[in-house]
């Protein structure tokens, strides 16, 4: 077979190729004149508090990230109280579904946009591995988003409960501040 | 009702190969065309006078050629048909956006997963993968999974 076993190299090499032009052009934060510990755990705080999604439903797992914004299942009061539609204006990366070659490059575009400190949420199968279309037949799925950028949490399902999102998302905010439930959430 | 459909299965016999009538139970179609190469067009052209819309174009790689399936359906009456046509060694298959206009994006999905040319056709782009990929031809299967016609379609009352 022509595709098959070389389809999915090139599928690799493509993806190998994107995420290290977006490791030259990475920024990394910039020295501090001063550092305080106690400003940054301040700030570390408010940041884990505050998250700001962008909107980045790729495909099915973007009605269990709707479900999760909705009343139902509100996310709002985790802090994300709106999803941005610019990355100029958002600290979290959702990747909610399947990132085929031809958006791949929009991907790493979008996160090279996004200002640091900036996070990304792997939603489903798909964003972590591939999911269902990784295999010998693969000729067009990135297998995982994190081939292109750094995940930091990953929430496996297919696609995940909302439940699962809202987990995740704590569980980053667990991540940027050391602490589940950072202040001032209440436990119960 | 029934008799506006022996009218149209009349007109439409001259142009197939074959014809199997159905009852949408089993098989999904109440009409099933294998229409020659040639009778494409007259064909869609009867059922576009019948008051047919063009529902999809897909296509089946199978031994000896890729055959390009089109279904269409109704909107008053509950009455499927679907027309084959082998798309032959050339892969080439006359287009229908002269008569269906929706059909032009199918055929470039077509054209894009299969291969498959279709004559009249003005923009033959890809679609759905980007242009890095021409010539991938994903759909199409190596020869040790090829399947002809017959074992993947049995006929009615075997399989």
């Amino acid at each position: 077979m022509e595709h098959g076993k070389k389809a999915v190299l090139s599928v690799h090499e493509y993806a190998e190729k994107l995420r290290l032009k977006a490791e030259e052009a990475q920024v990394y934060e910039p020295a501090l004149l001063a550092r305080i510990p106690v400003i940054e755990i301040i700030l570390d705080f408010c940041r884990a508090n505050s998250l700001w999604p962008l909107t980045f439903g790729l495909s099915c797992c973007a009605l269990e990230m709707m479900a999760a914004g909705m009343s139902r299942f509100d996310l709002a009061r985790y802090g994300s109280e709106v999803f941005r539609p610019s990355p100029r204006q958002a600290d979290l990366m959702i990747v909610a579904g399947t990132v085929n070659k031809k958006m791949a490059d929009i991907v790493v575009t979008l996160y090279e946009q996004m200002p640091a400190p900036k996070w990304v949420i792997a939603l489903g199968n798909c964003a972590i591995s591939g999911g269902p279309f990784a295999g010998e037949g693969n000729y067009y799925v990135i297998e995982g988003v994190d081939r292109l950028i750094p995940v930091d949490v990953y929430v496996p399902g297919c696609p995940p409960r909302p439940e699962g999102l809202i987990e995740g998302i704590l569980k980053l905010q667990e991540k940027i501040t050391g602490k589940k439930h950072p202040f001032p959430q209440n436990k119960h | 009702m029934t008799l506006d459909m022996n009218k149209l299965i009349s007109e439409v016999k001259g142009f197939a190969a074959s014809i199997t009538v159905d009852d949408s139970g089993s098989r999904g179609f109440h009409l099933d065309l294998r229409a020659e190469f040639t009778g494409l067009k007259d064909c869609a052209r009867i059922l576009l006078e019948h008051g047919f819309y063009l529902s999809f174009i897909t296509a089946v790689h199978v031994r000896p050629a890729a055959e390009v399936m089109y279904k269409f359906a109704h909107y008053e009456i509950p009455y499927n048909i679907i027309i084959r046509v082998s798309a032959g060694e050339d892969m080439r298959v006359p287009s229908i956006i002269d008569i269906y206009q929706g059909a032009a994006w199918h055929e470039r999905e077509m054209h894009d997963f299969f291969g498959i040319t279709f004559d009249g056709h003005r923009n033959l782009k890809h679609l759905i993968l980007s242009r890095e990929e021409k010539g991938l031809n994903p759909l199409i299967k190596s020869e040790k999974s090829l399947k002809s016609h017959e074992e993947i379609f049995p006929p009615k009352g075997t399989a």
